[in-house]
């Protein structure tokens, strides 16, 4: 899958979370968006995870900075790096 | 030594003499200043916990690298594991093994071991949760392990933080020691306002409360529930302006100093429900707990959706009690606080947490107002006094609700003033609600500005109390 | 804005609040700090020594008309003043370097050479360490602001607020005199010596006799009879307050007679006459017994400096 086919899929799991649409760029981080938090986190990671039947691991979270470093994952994640 | 008392005064202008005036820019020198300005705070206020710091902080910086070098597998997280066992195992034997022993004893009414008093070292709590988060984030290869010990030192002792946080990560800290801080006259200029405003927090507002308290808390198996009611309201107030004035005085000397470190405090009896008053309140605990203990167990069970979310939220909060002391008091309030989030967990969807921004005023007011009732009965529990005593007076309040209150104690001039300095206080961070500090009022004309300094300083000079006993928090 | 003005500005506000606090100094005064003028004075070359007791019972102007002598009461209370090194420290501060005429007035009682220990862990309480004396530098000289800025514990501003308001209970004299504002009602008293009584035998498991605190009394005299001549004092206390010192130190009265005897120094113990005395709490004798009081004492000195000369 394209990183940016992953980034629309994405797209659409935020706005099922948010209820609005969310402009997905590389820069994109938690602090832009209100009401994305510690609690509405692990409810988007499951969705992702859920979504293109991919496991996350804790460490690999902790890294992610913005929304670029969550594409870079989600795709290294889908070609089993 | 405290920031409030005389002997800090001559300390904090020598240092900013030296910093800004005598010696040379330059990282080298400022770093060896700040060192050796938090070694003699520390050690003037608890010489026995500069000598404990300092051995623990050489073994730990020694461990870490260590563990760094490791190759990933089972022997790297077993000396992980071991890392963070040993720093909590010191706080456990300074912190709660007399009150486990005294608990454990009470539980199966026996005397046999009688460990009398533990020394408890100052600033413990805050340097081991340090400790412990650096652990973590170097074994999570998200910040590498310092190699420069005199830097590592420097953020252990770092004495605007050491006594009452805020618990800082190493990562956010450091780097502002690699380059030299420039003399920068609107930050210089903020921190001695937020200095002064935290200056006043603690000693008029936070003096009054505590005085308003202790004469309205002269009989409390008499007290009528809206007395009892007061003594909760003047408690819960005593503890935030003697906790983030003196986050404040931090930040302020912190600016003061070229360094930034985190504001623990955002106004949170502005907040209108549970999750964003923990976002306010002493965010840097709150932040170490979300970030080390929520979101690790929240991951776990994120297949468990709520279930899985109220533990989490659960296993934070009894951390959060624990973390006061493992007095019975101190675990009821953790597990009180994740009660509270029940609602909110089981409301689903998006947690959004800070709701109220499409509610009327009106309606904002009242929850404020509901909220910043709950969180002062609850902050009954966080003292030196058994839960069951304080569950006895939290019920005594709704039953003895409707008896008359005595007034003797509530009117008359000294607790006029006492109201005058609270409404005053929350009046000011009113106004300021959207900027970092309740002081911060760069935006406004020198007049009005000049003004509110006139009004601070005049209220200080006049009102200000030094009772000794340093800070509430400084305890924990 | 410029570093210079910044400077300026940081300066100029600085000083006003350096004003406003020196402008408070004249306000300062028995009312308000009750040992004030105790630390403000020039030095002394006589001096009244002790704890509460003595602060209130012993009146420098009588021992002046009587004797005719300049004498300052020294006492502070029994945390500030029990017989100790901060103690005596502060004392030999406060004795004019090379005075040897002087006249040295004692209250001794058990409590003040008694030593509290910690109920819990069994640690002796040295409670002198955490008061004014053990900070001070400085124990003479008017304005002594060191004594202001260690001992105020509340906003200068309050201080001029404080001598406006004029409802002070309690006024230290420049003598040293600590006059405490209270009728004579013998319900008040009765139920405060009941209170002081209940307080002091809760006390009694955790205080006993100190060989230290002792020593430093002993020292003390012996350093006191360089400067002049050294008069022990037991000042009398109610009869319920009496059988509490007993249990506390039953051999008191004999321990200090014979130090008295080894350094030639002169012991009255004036428990016998408590019955000529009124007493607030059982304890501290009311102002208007204290030129009785000290009355008693001048004449038993004068008898004494009389017998001596024959």
């Amino acid at each position: 899958m394209e990183r940016a086919d992953i980034a629309i899929e994405i797209g659409k799991i935020l706005h099922s979370v948010f209820k609005k649409d969310i402009e997905i760029h590389d820069n994109l981080s938690a602090k832009d968006v209100e009401g994305w938090d510690s609690l509405t986190h692990m409810v988007i990671i499951t969705k992702i995870e859920d979504h293109f039947s991919v496991k996350f691991k804790l460490r690999d979270l902790n890294k992610l900075n913005n929304m670029g470093n969550l594409l870079d994952l989600v795709k290294a994640k889908i070609d089993g790096i | 030594m405290s920031f409030t008392s005389l002997s800090f005064i001559p300390l904090i202008i020598a240092v900013m003499l030296l910093q800004w005036v005598v010696l040379p820019k330059r990282a080298f020198f400022q770093n060896v200043l700040i060192l050796v300005s938090s070694l003699a705070f520390v050690a003037l206020s608890d010489w026995k916990a500069a000598i404990l710091i300092a051995l623990s902080g050489a073994i730990n910086f020694v461990l870490v690298s260590k563990m760094h070098t490791l190759a990933e597998g089972t022997v790297k997280k077993w000396f992980f594991y071991f890392g963070c066992i040993l720093n909590v195992a010191l706080l456990s034997y300074f912190k709660y093994l007399h009150d486990l022993v005294a608990g454990l004893q009470s539980l199966f009414s026996t005397d046999t071991f009688n460990l009398g008093k533990i020394y408890l070292p100052l600033g413990i709590s805050f340097f081991t949760f340090q400790l412990i988060g650096y652990w973590i984030d170097v074994y999570n290869e998200e910040t590498e392990p310092e190699k420069d010990l005199f830097v590592f030192f420097t953020y252990l002792f770092y004495f605007p933080k050491f006594v009452s946080g805020p618990i800082e990560r190493l990562q956010n800290f450091t780097p502002q020691l690699k380059s030299a801080r420039q003399f920068n006259i609107p930050q210089v200029t903020d921190g001695m306002r937020q200095f002064l405003w935290g200056f006043f927090k603690k000693t008029v507002v936070s003096a009054h409360c505590l005085l308003f308290y202790k004469s309205l808390y002269a009989s409390p198996d008499s007290m009528s529930g809206t007395n009892l009611l007061l003594a909760a309201v003047m408690n819960g107030i005593y503890v935030y302006t003697d906790f983030s004035g003196y986050s404040d005085m931090a930040c302020g000397i912190s600016k003061g100093l070229g360094i930034r470190i985190t504001n623990n405090f955002a106004f949170p009896f502005f907040a209108t429900n549970i999750g964003e008053f923990w976002k306010r309140w002493h965010i840097s605990l709150t932040t170490w707990i979300m970030t080390y203990v929520y979101t690790p167990i929240a991951f776990i069970l994120r297949r468990q959706k709520k279930m899985g979310t109220f533990i989490a939220i659960f296993s934070a909060f009894i951390i959060v009690g624990i973390w006061h002391g493992l007095k019975s008091g101190y675990l009821v309030y953790g597990c009180l606080q994740a009660l509270f989030f029940l609602p909110l967990v089981l409301k689903g969807g998006n947690m959004n947490t800070s709701a109220g921004s499409n509610t009327s005023g009106i309606v904002s007011f009242l929850r404020m107002l509901a909220l910043f009732l709950l969180v002062c009965i609850t902050a009954l529990f966080v003292r030196e006094i058994p839960a069951s005593q304080t569950l006895k007076e939290i019920s005594a309040l709704l039953t003895r609700a409707t008896q008359a209150p005595d007034l003797s104690g509530v009117l008359g001039v000294t607790n006029a003033i006492c109201w005058a300095l609270i409404a005053s206080c929350f009046a000011v961070e009113w106004i300021n609600r959207k900027q970092d500090h309740g002081l911060n009022i760069q935006r406004l004309t020198a007049p009005v500005r000049w003004s509110f300094y006139i009004f601070v300083i005049l209220a200080i000079f006049f009102f200000s109390e030094f009772p000794g006993g340093g800070f509430i928090y400084a305890q924990f | 804005m410029e570093k210079r003005t910044f400077i300026l500005k940081l300066a100029a506000v600085c000083s006003l609040i350096v004003l406003l606090h020196v402008a408070m100094i004249p306000f300062v005064d028995g009312t308000i700090l009750i040992y004030f003028h105790k630390c403000s004075s020039p030095k002394q070359h006589s001096l009244i020594i002790g704890a509460s007791r003595a602060s209130q019972a012993l009146m420098p102007s009588v021992f002046k008309d009587s004797l005719g002598i300049d004498i300052m009461n020294f006492a502070f209370n029994g945390t500030t003043s029990p017989y100790s090194k901060v103690y005596s420290h502060a004392i030999n501060e406060k004795i004019e370097d090379n005075s040897t005429k002087g006249t040295f007035i004692l209250c001794v009682e058990p409590w003040s050479i008694g030593m509290l220990r910690d109920s819990i862990t069994g640690e002796l309480k040295y409670t002198e360490e955490k008061n004014i004396l053990n900070e001070l530098c400085f124990f003479n000289g008017y304005p002594n602001v060191e004594f202001i800025a260690k001992d105020y514990d509340k906003g200068w501003g309050n201080i001029a607020y404080t001598r406006w308001r004029k409802n002070s209970s309690i006024t230290g004299h420049e003598d040293g005199w600590i006059e405490v504002m209270r009728e004579i009602d013998s319900t008040d008293i009765v139920k405060r010596t009941k209170g002081k009584a209940d307080g002091m035998r809760s006390s009694l498991p955790y205080f006993s006799f100190s060989t230290e605190r002792l020593n430093e009394l002993t020292q003390l005299i012996a350093q006191l009879k360089k400067h002049g001549e050294v008069y022990l004092v037991r000042l009398p206390v109610a009869k319920g307050i009496f059988e509490i010192e007993e249990e506390l130190n039953p051999t008191f009265d004999s321990l200090i007679t014979t130090m008295c005897t080894s350094y030639n120094a002169h012991y009255f113990n004036m428990q016998p006459l408590h019955e000529e005395m009124v007493f607030n709490d059982g304890h501290h004798i009311n102002r208007q017994y204290a030129p009785k009081c000290s009355s008693m004492i001048a004449s038993w000195i004068k008898g004494i400096a009389t017998s001596e000369k024959k």
